[in-house]
């Protein structure tokens, strides 16, 4: 298989007649990669650093996610 | 056949780009998981007490860490590719992005295993009987203390 030095990067035309939607798709990854990152690296950081996953029990509720900044390390009677 | 080469010519980037699709994957799957065993709290509070306790123990802890990492690599490298695809001039600055990923991933998750570490052993040792030690903490396969 011979290889060729490849200069056309970017200048490839788009199909006639082709819809945009792959375009889309892209910019959606990346638009809602951003809304992701801080929903989940949120979830990730109140769970398992400001609070401990060891706290959870059934009733557990916003205020057991506050160890951290109350320095106390469980909320179980 | 003549080969135009291809798009990823198996530097840095490239195993970074097999490396955002494999986290990815792995992340999607701990996910479906992950909402299933947070649904049993609906079957009531014994059968949402005792999955949980399943994961009250020093292996999951490892497995929380590895999450975590798991997580804040997708999430930074995610932010690295953001920035080279929509930044106008982020492909020029590729090598230099790929090390302050890193970096910004180390100094991340560096901290954040240190409190989830020392965090499960501080609980364990304060819920414990009297004369638990940390190496009773890690290779113990439940821990003895009850959530109530």
């Amino acid at each position: 298989m011979k290889s060729v030095k490849r200069t056309d990067w970017g200048r490839r035309t788009p199909p006639i007649g082709g819809s945009n939607f792959e375009l889309y798709a892209w910019f959606f990854m990346r638009v809602s990669g951003l809304f992701l990152v801080l929903l989940a690296a949120g979830h990730m950081f109140i769970m398992h650093v400001f609070n401990d996953t060891l706290n959870l029990d059934y009733d557990a509720d916003e205020r057991d996610m506050v160890m951290v900044f109350t320095g106390k390390r469980h909320f179980k009677h | 056949m003549v080969s135009t080469g291809s798009v990823y010519k198996g530097r840095t980037s490239m195993w970074l780009y097999l490396f955002h699709r494999i986290t990815g994957v792995a992340l999607f799957g701990y996910l479906l998981l992950h909402i299933i065993s947070t649904a049993l709290i609906l079957a009531g509070p014994e059968i949402y007490e005792g999955a949980e306790a399943i994961y009250k123990n020093f292996y999951f802890r490892l497995g929380e860490v590895g999450l975590m990492a798991a997580v804040l690599a997708h999430a930074i490298n995610g932010l690295r590719i953001i920035t080279v695809d929509l930044w106008s001039k982020g492909s020029n600055y590729q090598k230099s992005l790929n090390i302050a990923a890193l970096l910004i991933f180390i100094g991340v998750f560096v901290p954040t295993t240190y409190q989830m570490i020392t965090s499960y052993f501080d609980i364990c040792i304060e819920k414990s009987s009297a004369g638990t030690t940390i190496v009773d903490c890690m290779v113990r396969p439940l821990p003895d203390w009850k959530t109530k």
